[in-house]
């Protein structure tokens, strides 16, 4: 990543003082959307050599607005809002979340990117690294051609059926503990837009502890899901990750008739750090099942999440 | 002090970072904060496996054996979670 600047974000409290701040270093996603998005629409062609990104600030009425990348000829802008995980992030680290008593007013934190130059003397003295880039694991399939009938509807995300039972039956099993799974399956380009279809999956191994309100990804945990998959040699690949949220009153849910409101079906400030981390392509998918509102915690919901435009969105999916 | 000629690739085998000049006495956090920066991953998320098993931050890459030629994996150290 090439950038003349340091865009430093900072987080302040509710009267405004200054929590902490950061540089961003997290640019990955962004500089994968570009190519991406171009490959899709046959700007760039899917071979991996786009080279290094470079940050630009983007400027609106003399204020900071976001960011221009640019990558091998191509170019996309993005509003600062990509940047608001990096803010919980950021609150997190300092320890901003720590006091119980006074969460309500942590809540309302503001925070703003701040733009620098580079002190060209200051920097440190950098190894000489060349990176290369793999290609987009996009196949030349189509979604009439895998047999599914799409029947008119448009969306990003198709799970079959067969492995939605499966993660179905795992959180069913697991109303006590989060459990993980990494998805596997053919990434499409549908006349410009990738389209993932989702049909094996990999039980993440638990190496770095799991309990009813966290799983932990260890970095083996990713390591041993990479050589099962490259073990398979099955044509497919490792595009998504899935878990569940446990219901809070764990297995005494069931109990609970007619079932309750309370909904436990959402990507946590903790899940998107997960997807930023690991799961930083622009087609990855993140599914989550867990407890909705007026369902009982055996009949679990699912929901989906990826990236849009560098942004991480809830999205529609369909089985097949 | 020897040099080492290293590869690290990310989990996923999407990139791909070659590193000639590896300096064997440098620290392991060292190291993978050159390759954050060099992929553009978040900080201080990261650690480097080799051989199945995740390297000590704390010591040296001469220290946890790791030699010339050797390919090392980045992958970051995460937690999902309802909480």
């Amino acid at each position: 990543m090439v950038n003349a600047y340091q865009f430093v974000q900072r987080v302040c409290d509710h009267t405004g003082a200054l929590i902490a701040e950061q540089a961003i270093t997290d640019f990955r996603p962004l500089a994968e959307d570009v190519a991406f998005s171009a490959v899709l629409e046959g700007r760039l062609a899917n071979d991996g050599k786009w080279g290094a990104a470079s940050v630009e600030p983007l400027f609106e009425e003399e204020k900071l607005a976001g960011v221009t990348v640019r990558r091998a000829g191509q170019q996309k802008s993005y509003r600062n809002a990509v940047f608001a995980d990096n803010a919980w992030a950021i609150l997190l680290a300092a320890g901003g979340m720590d006091d119980e008593d006074n969460v309500q007013e942590k809540l309302t934190f503001t925070w703003e990117l701040q733009l620098r130059l580079r002190d060209p003397d200051s920097q440190k003295k950098r190894l000489a690294a060349a990176i290369t880039y793999a290609p987009f694991p996009l196949t030349a399939d189509t979604v009439a051609g895998l047999g599914i009938a799409a029947d008119g509807r448009q969306t990003d995300i198709w799970v079959s059926s067969t492995l939605l039972d499966e993660l179905r039956e795992s959180a069913v099993a697991n109303l006590d503990r989060e459990r993980a799974h990494f998805l596997t399956g053919r990434l499409l380009n549908e006349g410009g837009r990738g389209v993932v279809v989702l049909s094996g999956s990999i039980a993440a191994e638990i190496e770095s502890g799991s309990s009813a309100v966290h799983f932990g990804f260890s970095p083996q945990t990713f390591a041993a899901a990479r050589r099962e998959a490259e073990r398979r040699n099955d044509g497919l690949s490792v595009l998504a990750w899935a878990h569940n949220h446990p219901p809070p009153c764990r297995r005494d849910c069931l109990a609970v008739v007619p079932p309750c409101k309370s909904d436990n079906v959402f990507f946590s400030v903790a899940d998107r750090g997960v997807h930023r981390a690991g799961f930083s392509a622009p087609y990855a998918v993140a599914l989550v099942a867990g407890k909705a509102a007026g369902r009982r915690a055996d009949d679990p919901e699912f929901r989906a999440y990826g990236w849009r435009d560098g942004l991480i969105v809830e999205k529609d999916f369909y089985t097949f | 002090m020897a040099t080492l000629s290293l590869e690290v690739t990310d989990w996923n085998r999407s990139n791909i970072a070659e590193l000639p000049d590896v300096p064997s006495d440098m620290m392991v956090r060292d190291l993978i904060e050159e390759v954050e920066q060099a992929m553009s991953l978040p900080r201080d998320t990261y650690h480097l496996i080799a051989g199945g098993e995740k390297l000590n931050r704390a010591a040296t890459l001469e220290e946890v054996g790791i030699e010339s030629g050797d390919e090392l994996t980045i992958a970051p150290e995460v937690s999902a979670g309802a909480a």
